[in-house]
Protein backbone atom coordinates (compact mmCIF):
# COMPACT_ATOMS: atom_id res chain seq x y z
CA UNK A 1 0.00 0.00 0.00
CA UNK A 2 2.76 2.40 1.04
CA UNK A 3 4.71 1.49 -2.03
CA UNK A 4 1.68 1.90 -4.21
CA UNK A 5 0.92 5.29 -2.67
CA UNK A 6 4.39 6.62 -3.32
CA UNK A 7 4.25 5.46 -6.90
CA UNK A 8 0.91 7.23 -7.39
CA UNK A 9 2.36 10.32 -5.72
CA UNK A 10 5.27 10.18 -8.10
CA UNK A 11 2.83 10.00 -10.97
CA UNK A 12 0.99 13.03 -9.57
CA UNK A 13 4.27 14.95 -9.33
CA UNK A 14 4.94 14.01 -12.91
CA UNK A 15 1.48 15.28 -13.89
CA UNK A 16 2.10 18.52 -12.00
CA UNK A 17 5.33 19.24 -13.87
CA UNK A 18 4.12 18.11 -17.28
CA UNK A 19 0.70 19.69 -16.81
CA UNK A 20 1.89 23.11 -15.73
CA UNK A 21 4.61 22.93 -18.37
CA UNK A 22 2.16 22.25 -21.17
CA UNK A 23 -0.29 24.89 -19.92
CA UNK A 24 2.47 27.50 -19.90
CA UNK A 25 3.88 26.43 -23.27
CA UNK A 26 0.41 26.41 -24.82
CA UNK A 27 -0.57 29.82 -23.52
CA UNK A 28 2.95 31.14 -24.13
CA UNK A 29 2.71 30.24 -27.81
CA UNK A 30 -0.67 31.93 -27.82
CA UNK A 31 0.86 35.12 -26.41
CA UNK A 32 3.45 35.11 -29.14
CA UNK A 33 0.86 34.51 -31.85
CA UNK A 34 -1.52 37.18 -30.51
CA UNK A 35 1.32 39.70 -30.57
CA UNK A 36 2.22 38.66 -34.08
CA UNK A 37 -1.40 38.94 -35.17
CA UNK A 38 -1.88 42.31 -33.48
CA UNK A 39 1.19 43.54 -35.30
CA UNK A 40 -0.58 42.97 -38.60
CA UNK A 41 -4.21 43.59 -37.81
CA UNK A 42 -4.40 46.00 -34.87
CA UNK A 43 -4.30 49.04 -37.15
CA UNK A 44 -7.75 48.22 -38.44
CA UNK A 45 -9.57 49.95 -35.60
CA UNK A 46 -10.29 53.33 -37.18
CA UNK A 47 -11.94 51.62 -40.15
CA UNK A 48 -15.53 51.93 -38.94
CA UNK A 49 -15.13 55.59 -37.91
CA UNK A 50 -13.48 56.38 -41.23
CA UNK A 51 -16.50 55.00 -43.00
CA UNK A 52 -18.73 57.16 -40.84
CA UNK A 53 -16.93 60.43 -41.38
CA UNK A 54 -17.59 60.86 -45.11
CA UNK A 55 -21.11 59.65 -44.52
CA UNK A 56 -21.91 62.47 -42.20
CA UNK A 57 -22.49 65.34 -44.67
CA UNK A 58 -24.76 63.14 -46.72
CA UNK A 59 -26.99 62.42 -43.74
CA UNK A 60 -26.93 66.00 -42.55
CA UNK A 61 -30.33 66.81 -43.98
CA UNK A 62 -31.91 64.37 -41.54
CA UNK A 63 -30.44 66.05 -38.48
CA UNK A 64 -33.31 65.21 -36.17
CA UNK A 65 -33.13 61.59 -37.23
CA UNK A 66 -29.45 61.42 -36.36
CA UNK A 67 -30.04 63.12 -33.03
CA UNK A 68 -32.46 60.38 -32.21
CA UNK A 69 -29.87 57.83 -33.13
CA UNK A 70 -27.31 59.48 -30.89
CA UNK A 71 -29.80 59.65 -28.01
CA UNK A 72 -30.64 55.99 -28.54
CA UNK A 73 -26.98 55.02 -28.55
CA UNK A 74 -26.22 56.99 -25.40
CA UNK A 75 -29.21 55.66 -23.52
CA UNK A 76 -28.32 52.13 -24.56
CA UNK A 77 -24.80 52.68 -23.25
CA UNK A 78 -26.09 54.11 -19.98
CA UNK A 79 -28.50 51.21 -19.64
CA UNK A 80 -25.72 48.71 -20.26
CA UNK A 81 -23.48 50.45 -17.74
CA UNK A 82 -26.16 50.42 -15.08
CA UNK A 83 -26.95 46.79 -15.77
CA UNK A 84 -23.29 45.90 -15.39
CA UNK A 85 -23.02 47.83 -12.16
CA UNK A 86 -26.11 46.15 -10.77
CA UNK A 87 -24.75 42.62 -11.15
CA UNK B 1 -58.71 -3.82 4.01
CA UNK B 2 -56.20 -5.60 1.84
CA UNK B 3 -56.54 -2.84 -0.76
CA UNK B 4 -55.67 -0.31 1.87
CA UNK B 5 -52.54 -2.27 2.77
CA UNK B 6 -51.50 -2.42 -0.88
CA UNK B 7 -52.06 1.30 -1.20
CA UNK B 8 -49.96 1.91 1.91
CA UNK B 9 -47.20 -0.30 0.52
CA UNK B 10 -47.06 1.90 -2.56
CA UNK B 11 -46.77 5.23 -0.72
CA UNK B 12 -43.50 7.06 -0.44
CA UNK B 13 -43.66 7.00 3.33
CA UNK B 14 -43.66 3.21 3.53
CA UNK B 15 -40.75 2.87 1.15
CA UNK B 16 -38.34 5.54 2.34
CA UNK B 17 -34.84 4.69 3.38
CA UNK B 18 -33.44 7.25 5.74
CA UNK B 19 -30.59 7.95 3.31
CA UNK B 20 -33.06 8.96 0.65
CA UNK B 21 -34.73 11.28 3.10
CA UNK B 22 -31.38 12.91 3.84
CA UNK B 23 -30.67 13.33 0.15
CA UNK B 24 -34.07 14.91 -0.42
CA UNK B 25 -33.23 17.33 2.38
CA UNK B 26 -29.88 17.98 0.65
CA UNK B 27 -31.84 18.66 -2.54
CA UNK B 28 -34.07 21.13 -0.72
CA UNK B 29 -30.93 22.65 0.77
CA UNK B 30 -29.55 23.25 -2.72
CA UNK B 31 -32.87 24.79 -3.75
CA UNK B 32 -32.64 27.07 -0.72
CA UNK B 33 -29.09 28.13 -1.64
CA UNK B 34 -30.19 28.78 -5.21
CA UNK B 35 -33.34 30.73 -4.43
CA UNK B 36 -32.59 32.57 -1.20
CA UNK B 37 -28.82 32.95 -1.40
CA UNK B 38 -28.68 33.19 -5.22
CA UNK B 39 -25.79 30.69 -5.37
CA UNK B 40 -25.39 29.97 -9.10
CA UNK B 41 -29.19 29.63 -9.24
CA UNK B 42 -29.26 28.68 -12.93
CA UNK B 43 -27.55 25.43 -12.09
CA UNK B 44 -28.19 24.72 -8.45
CA UNK B 45 -31.94 24.98 -8.92
CA UNK B 46 -32.23 22.18 -11.49
CA UNK B 47 -29.50 20.22 -9.67
CA UNK B 48 -31.37 20.49 -6.37
CA UNK B 49 -34.64 19.50 -7.96
CA UNK B 50 -32.99 16.63 -9.76
CA UNK B 51 -31.60 15.47 -6.42
CA UNK B 52 -35.09 15.46 -4.93
CA UNK B 53 -36.58 13.60 -7.90
CA UNK B 54 -33.91 10.95 -8.09
CA UNK B 55 -34.31 10.02 -4.42
CA UNK B 56 -38.04 9.46 -4.57
CA UNK B 57 -38.63 5.78 -3.85
CA UNK B 58 -40.49 3.56 -6.33
CA UNK B 59 -40.71 6.30 -9.00
CA UNK B 60 -37.31 5.22 -10.31
CA UNK B 61 -36.31 8.45 -12.04
CA UNK B 62 -32.71 7.33 -12.37
CA UNK B 63 -33.30 3.63 -13.02
CA UNK B 64 -33.19 2.38 -16.60
CA UNK B 65 -36.46 3.59 -18.08
CA UNK B 66 -36.72 6.65 -15.86
CA UNK B 67 -36.58 10.10 -17.39
CA UNK B 68 -33.45 11.28 -15.56
CA UNK B 69 -31.70 8.05 -16.51
CA UNK B 70 -32.12 8.95 -20.17
CA UNK B 71 -31.26 12.61 -19.69
CA UNK B 72 -28.02 11.57 -18.03
CA UNK B 73 -27.29 8.87 -20.59
CA UNK B 74 -27.86 11.15 -23.57
CA UNK B 75 -26.36 14.33 -22.23
CA UNK B 76 -23.59 13.63 -19.78
CA UNK B 77 -22.51 10.07 -20.46
CA UNK B 78 -21.80 11.17 -24.01
CA UNK B 79 -20.24 14.47 -22.94
CA UNK B 80 -22.63 16.40 -25.19
CA UNK B 81 -24.20 18.76 -22.63
CA UNK B 82 -21.05 20.25 -21.14
CA UNK B 83 -19.70 20.76 -24.64
CA UNK B 84 -22.86 22.57 -25.79
CA UNK B 85 -22.63 24.75 -22.70
CA UNK B 86 -19.03 25.47 -23.56
CA UNK B 87 -20.09 26.59 -27.03
CA UNK B 88 -22.56 28.98 -25.43
CA UNK B 89 -19.91 30.27 -23.04
CA UNK B 90 -17.65 30.84 -26.04
CA UNK B 91 -20.43 32.84 -27.70
CA UNK B 92 -20.75 34.95 -24.55
CA UNK B 93 -17.04 35.59 -24.07
CA UNK B 94 -15.36 38.74 -25.30
CA UNK B 95 -11.64 38.15 -25.70
CA UNK B 96 -10.96 41.83 -26.39
CA UNK B 97 -9.32 42.48 -23.02
CA UNK B 98 -7.05 39.48 -23.49
CA UNK B 99 -6.06 40.30 -27.07
CA UNK B 100 -5.23 43.84 -25.98
CA UNK B 101 -2.93 42.53 -23.27
CA UNK B 102 -1.90 38.95 -24.15
CA UNK B 103 0.55 38.69 -21.23
CA UNK B 104 -2.50 38.09 -19.07
CA UNK B 105 -2.49 34.53 -20.41
CA UNK B 106 0.38 33.84 -18.01
CA UNK B 107 -1.95 34.56 -15.11
CA UNK B 108 -4.55 32.21 -16.53
CA UNK B 109 -1.82 29.58 -16.74
CA UNK B 110 -0.43 30.16 -13.23
CA UNK B 111 -3.84 29.83 -11.62
CA UNK B 112 -4.11 26.28 -12.98
CA UNK B 113 -1.51 25.27 -10.38
CA UNK B 114 -4.48 24.80 -8.06
CA UNK B 115 -5.62 21.89 -10.22
CA UNK B 116 -2.36 20.03 -10.29
CA UNK B 117 -1.50 20.70 -6.66
CA UNK B 118 -4.86 19.29 -5.59
CA UNK B 119 -3.95 15.99 -7.25
CA UNK B 120 -1.51 15.44 -4.39
CA UNK B 121 -4.12 16.27 -1.80
CA UNK B 122 -6.57 13.79 -3.29
CA UNK B 123 -3.99 11.03 -3.34
CA UNK B 124 -2.75 11.79 0.18
CA UNK B 125 -6.33 11.48 1.41
CA UNK B 126 -6.01 7.78 0.63
CA UNK B 127 -3.94 7.55 3.81
CA UNK B 128 -7.14 8.11 5.75
CA UNK B 129 -9.22 4.94 5.97
CA UNK B 130 -12.42 5.16 3.97
CA UNK B 131 -10.83 7.00 1.05
CA UNK B 132 -9.87 5.20 -2.09
CA UNK B 133 -9.20 7.66 -4.87
CA UNK B 134 -7.50 6.41 -8.02
CA UNK B 135 -5.40 8.80 -10.07
CA UNK B 136 -8.37 9.21 -12.42
CA UNK B 137 -10.64 10.09 -9.48
CA UNK B 138 -8.03 12.50 -8.16
CA UNK B 139 -7.76 14.22 -11.55
CA UNK B 140 -11.52 14.64 -11.82
CA UNK B 141 -11.64 16.12 -8.32
CA UNK B 142 -8.67 18.38 -8.93
CA UNK B 143 -10.33 20.01 -11.95
CA UNK B 144 -12.69 21.72 -9.49
CA UNK B 145 -9.74 24.09 -9.08
CA UNK B 146 -10.27 25.14 -12.69
CA UNK B 147 -13.41 26.90 -11.42
CA UNK B 148 -15.22 26.03 -14.58
CA UNK B 149 -18.45 24.04 -14.30
CA UNK B 150 -18.74 22.52 -17.78
CA UNK B 151 -15.05 21.57 -17.82
CA UNK B 152 -15.39 19.88 -14.43
CA UNK B 153 -18.50 17.96 -15.53
CA UNK B 154 -16.91 16.97 -18.82
CA UNK B 155 -13.76 15.66 -17.19
CA UNK B 156 -15.64 13.91 -14.39
CA UNK B 157 -17.93 12.19 -16.90
CA UNK B 158 -14.82 10.84 -18.65
CA UNK B 159 -12.64 9.96 -15.67
CA UNK B 160 -14.85 9.37 -12.63
CA UNK B 161 -18.58 9.17 -13.43
CA UNK B 162 -19.33 7.86 -9.93
CA UNK B 163 -18.08 11.05 -8.34
CA UNK B 164 -19.72 13.35 -10.86
CA UNK B 165 -22.55 14.51 -8.64
CA UNK B 166 -20.31 15.55 -5.79
CA UNK B 167 -17.74 17.13 -8.11
CA UNK B 168 -20.34 19.20 -9.96
CA UNK B 169 -21.99 20.36 -6.75
CA UNK B 170 -18.59 21.28 -5.27
CA UNK B 171 -17.55 23.11 -8.45
CA UNK B 172 -20.70 25.21 -8.66
CA UNK B 173 -20.89 25.86 -4.93
CA UNK B 174 -17.33 27.14 -4.80
CA UNK B 175 -17.86 29.26 -7.89
CA UNK B 176 -20.70 30.89 -5.97
CA UNK B 177 -18.41 31.26 -2.96
CA UNK B 178 -15.65 33.01 -4.92
CA UNK B 179 -16.50 36.38 -3.27
CA UNK B 180 -15.91 34.77 0.12
CA UNK B 181 -12.96 32.48 -0.63
CA UNK B 182 -10.81 34.82 -2.70
CA UNK B 183 -10.56 38.23 -0.95
CA UNK B 184 -8.75 37.02 2.20
CA UNK B 185 -6.15 35.21 0.07
CA UNK B 186 -5.76 38.22 -2.22
CA UNK B 187 -5.31 40.58 0.70
CA UNK B 188 -2.88 38.29 2.51
CA UNK B 189 -0.56 38.12 -0.48
CA UNK B 190 -0.53 41.80 -1.47
CA UNK B 191 0.17 45.01 0.37
CA UNK B 192 -1.89 48.17 0.26
CA UNK B 193 0.42 49.94 -2.16
CA UNK B 194 0.22 47.08 -4.65
CA UNK B 195 -3.54 46.97 -4.46
CA UNK B 196 -3.66 50.66 -5.35
CA UNK B 197 -1.78 50.28 -8.62
CA UNK B 198 -3.73 51.84 -11.47
CA UNK B 199 -3.35 50.09 -14.79
CA UNK B 200 -3.08 51.64 -18.23
CA UNK B 201 -6.20 51.84 -20.33
CA UNK B 202 -6.43 48.89 -22.74
CA UNK B 203 -6.20 49.57 -26.44
CA UNK B 204 -9.25 48.87 -28.57
CA UNK B 205 -9.11 45.61 -30.49
CA UNK B 206 -10.11 45.25 -34.12
CA UNK B 207 -12.77 42.86 -35.32
CA UNK B 208 -10.22 41.03 -37.46
CA UNK B 209 -8.13 40.25 -34.42
CA UNK B 210 -11.20 38.94 -32.65
CA UNK B 211 -12.09 36.73 -35.60
CA UNK B 212 -8.60 35.34 -35.98
CA UNK B 213 -8.20 34.66 -32.26
CA UNK B 214 -10.51 31.62 -31.89
CA UNK B 215 -9.11 30.11 -35.08
CA UNK B 216 -5.63 30.54 -33.72
CA UNK B 217 -6.49 28.93 -30.39
CA UNK B 218 -8.08 25.99 -32.21
CA UNK B 219 -5.04 25.57 -34.43
CA UNK B 220 -2.65 25.42 -31.50
CA UNK B 221 -4.94 22.99 -29.70
CA UNK B 222 -5.26 20.63 -32.63
CA UNK B 223 -1.53 20.64 -33.16
CA UNK B 224 -0.38 20.32 -29.55
CA UNK B 225 -3.20 18.84 -27.52
CA UNK B 226 -5.94 17.10 -29.55
CA UNK B 227 -7.43 15.76 -26.29
CA UNK B 228 -8.41 19.32 -25.42
CA UNK B 229 -10.11 19.99 -28.74
CA UNK B 230 -13.62 18.86 -27.73
CA UNK B 231 -13.67 21.62 -25.11
CA UNK B 232 -11.51 24.16 -26.90
CA UNK B 233 -13.13 23.45 -30.26
CA UNK B 234 -16.69 24.01 -29.10
CA UNK B 235 -15.59 27.09 -27.21
CA UNK B 236 -13.89 28.53 -30.28
CA UNK B 237 -16.90 27.72 -32.45
CA UNK B 238 -19.12 29.74 -30.13
CA UNK B 239 -16.64 32.59 -30.03
CA UNK B 240 -16.20 32.66 -33.80
CA UNK B 241 -19.99 32.81 -34.26
CA UNK B 242 -20.02 35.77 -31.90
CA UNK B 243 -17.21 37.73 -33.48
CA UNK B 244 -17.52 37.03 -37.19
CA UNK B 245 -20.66 39.14 -37.45
CA UNK B 246 -22.37 37.13 -40.18
CA UNK B 247 -24.22 34.55 -38.08
CA UNK B 248 -25.74 36.72 -35.36
CA UNK B 249 -28.78 34.46 -35.23
CA UNK B 250 -26.68 31.40 -34.43
CA UNK B 251 -24.61 33.33 -31.93
CA UNK B 252 -27.72 34.58 -30.15
CA UNK B 253 -29.18 31.09 -30.04
CA UNK B 254 -25.96 29.64 -28.66
CA UNK B 255 -25.73 32.21 -25.88
CA UNK B 256 -29.43 32.28 -25.00
CA UNK B 257 -31.95 29.62 -25.95
CA UNK B 258 -29.57 26.75 -26.53
CA UNK B 259 -27.46 27.26 -23.43
CA UNK B 260 -30.62 27.73 -21.34
CA UNK B 261 -32.22 24.53 -22.60
CA UNK B 262 -29.04 22.56 -22.07
CA UNK B 263 -28.57 24.09 -18.63
CA UNK B 264 -31.95 22.76 -17.48
CA UNK B 265 -31.12 19.24 -18.58
CA UNK B 266 -27.52 19.40 -17.44
CA UNK B 267 -28.65 20.45 -13.98
CA UNK B 268 -31.26 17.69 -13.80
CA UNK B 269 -28.78 15.11 -14.99
CA UNK B 270 -26.19 16.19 -12.43
CA UNK B 271 -28.90 16.12 -9.77
CA UNK B 272 -29.76 12.57 -10.77
CA UNK B 273 -26.23 11.61 -9.72
CA UNK B 274 -26.95 12.80 -6.18
CA UNK B 275 -28.38 9.47 -5.12
CA UNK B 276 -27.98 8.43 -1.51
CA UNK B 277 -25.52 5.62 -2.20
CA UNK B 278 -23.27 7.84 -4.34
CA UNK B 279 -23.37 11.00 -2.25
CA UNK B 280 -23.58 9.95 1.38
CA UNK B 281 -19.98 8.82 1.67
CA UNK B 282 -16.88 10.23 3.31
CA UNK B 283 -15.50 10.69 -0.18
CA UNK B 284 -18.00 13.51 -0.73
CA UNK B 285 -16.63 15.34 2.29
CA UNK B 286 -13.14 14.82 0.91
CA UNK B 287 -14.20 16.21 -2.48
CA UNK B 288 -15.74 19.29 -0.87
CA UNK B 289 -12.58 19.91 1.18
CA UNK B 290 -10.26 19.36 -1.79
CA UNK B 291 -12.34 21.69 -3.94
CA UNK B 292 -11.83 24.53 -1.48
CA UNK B 293 -8.09 23.79 -1.34
CA UNK B 294 -7.91 23.80 -5.13
CA UNK B 295 -9.63 27.18 -5.32
CA UNK B 296 -7.36 28.61 -2.66
CA UNK B 297 -4.14 27.41 -4.29
CA UNK B 298 -5.31 28.56 -7.72
CA UNK B 299 -6.08 32.04 -6.40
CA UNK B 300 -2.80 32.24 -4.54
CA UNK B 301 -0.66 31.13 -7.46
CA UNK B 302 -2.46 33.57 -9.77
CA UNK B 303 -1.83 36.46 -7.38
CA UNK B 304 1.81 35.46 -6.86
CA UNK B 305 2.36 35.28 -10.62
CA UNK B 306 0.78 38.71 -11.01
CA UNK B 307 3.02 40.01 -8.25
CA UNK B 308 6.05 38.72 -10.10
CA UNK B 309 4.86 40.30 -13.35
CA UNK B 310 4.17 43.51 -11.48
CA UNK B 311 7.75 43.60 -10.17
CA UNK B 312 9.19 42.81 -13.59
CA UNK B 313 7.09 45.44 -15.33
CA UNK B 314 8.10 48.10 -12.82
CA UNK B 315 4.76 48.31 -11.05
CA UNK B 316 2.43 48.55 -14.02
CA UNK B 317 0.35 45.51 -13.13
CA UNK B 318 -1.95 45.33 -10.15
CA UNK B 319 -1.31 41.93 -8.55
CA UNK B 320 -4.95 41.57 -7.60
CA UNK B 321 -5.88 40.70 -11.18
CA UNK B 322 -4.00 37.41 -10.82
CA UNK B 323 -6.86 36.10 -8.71
CA UNK B 324 -9.12 36.29 -11.77
CA UNK B 325 -6.94 33.68 -13.46
CA UNK B 326 -8.99 30.89 -11.91
CA UNK B 327 -11.76 31.51 -14.51
CA UNK B 328 -15.17 31.53 -12.72
CA UNK B 329 -16.19 34.15 -15.32
CA UNK B 330 -17.20 36.84 -14.54
CA UNK B 331 -17.48 36.45 -10.79
CA UNK B 332 -13.73 36.35 -10.14
CA UNK B 333 -13.16 39.52 -12.19
CA UNK B 334 -15.88 41.31 -10.24
CA UNK B 335 -14.29 40.26 -6.97
CA UNK B 336 -10.96 41.69 -8.18
CA UNK B 337 -12.70 44.93 -9.08
CA UNK B 338 -14.34 45.11 -5.67
CA UNK B 339 -11.16 44.43 -3.70
CA UNK B 340 -9.33 46.97 -5.86
CA UNK B 341 -11.98 49.62 -5.19
CA UNK B 342 -11.61 49.07 -1.44
CA UNK B 343 -7.98 50.22 -1.67
CA UNK B 344 -8.47 52.91 -4.26
CA UNK B 345 -12.04 54.05 -4.91
CA UNK B 346 -11.13 55.39 -8.35
CA UNK B 347 -9.41 52.30 -9.62
CA UNK B 348 -11.67 50.15 -11.79
CA UNK B 349 -9.88 46.88 -12.46
CA UNK B 350 -12.82 45.06 -14.05
CA UNK B 351 -11.65 45.24 -17.67
CA UNK B 352 -8.08 44.41 -16.67
CA UNK B 353 -9.29 41.41 -14.69
CA UNK B 354 -11.37 40.14 -17.62
CA UNK B 355 -8.12 39.30 -19.48
CA UNK B 356 -6.82 36.78 -16.92
CA UNK B 357 -10.40 35.68 -16.32
CA UNK B 358 -11.01 34.48 -19.88
CA UNK B 359 -7.41 33.25 -20.02
CA UNK B 360 -8.33 31.05 -17.06
CA UNK B 361 -11.12 29.44 -19.09
CA UNK B 362 -8.64 28.51 -21.79
CA UNK B 363 -6.12 27.43 -19.16
CA UNK B 364 -8.52 25.06 -17.44
CA UNK B 365 -9.66 23.61 -20.77
CA UNK B 366 -6.03 22.95 -21.63
CA UNK B 367 -5.41 21.46 -18.18
CA UNK B 368 -8.45 19.21 -18.65
CA UNK B 369 -7.04 18.12 -21.99
CA UNK B 370 -3.73 17.24 -20.37
CA UNK B 371 -5.41 15.23 -17.62
CA UNK B 372 -7.50 13.39 -20.22
CA UNK B 373 -4.46 12.65 -22.33
CA UNK B 374 -2.26 11.47 -19.47
CA UNK B 375 -4.73 9.85 -17.06
CA UNK B 376 -7.69 8.93 -19.23
CA UNK B 377 -5.80 6.88 -21.81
Amino acid sequence: MENNLSSVLLEAANLLVVGMGVVFVFLGILIFLIKLMSHFFAGEIPAPTKVNVPNRPAVKSSGAHQDKKVVAAISAAVHQYRQDKKQ
Amino acid sequence: MEGLATLWASTGIANFHWQQLIMIVVGFGLLYLAISKKFEPLLLLPIGFGAVLTNIPIAGFSDPGGVLYYVYKIGIDTGVFPLLIFMGVGAMTDFGALIANPKMLLLGAAAQAGIFATLFGAILLNLIPGFDFTLADASAIAIIGGADGPTAIFLASRLAPDLLGAIAVAAYSYMALVPIIQPPIMKALTNKEERKIVMEQLRPVSQREKIIFPLMVLTIALLLLPEATPLVGMFCLGNLMRECGVVDRLSKTAQNELINIVTIFLGLAVGSKLSAEAFLTVETLGILALGAVAFGIGTASGVLMAKLMSKLSGGKINPLIGAAGVSAVPMAARVVNKVGLESNPHNFLLMHAMGPNVAGVLGSAVAAGILLALVGG
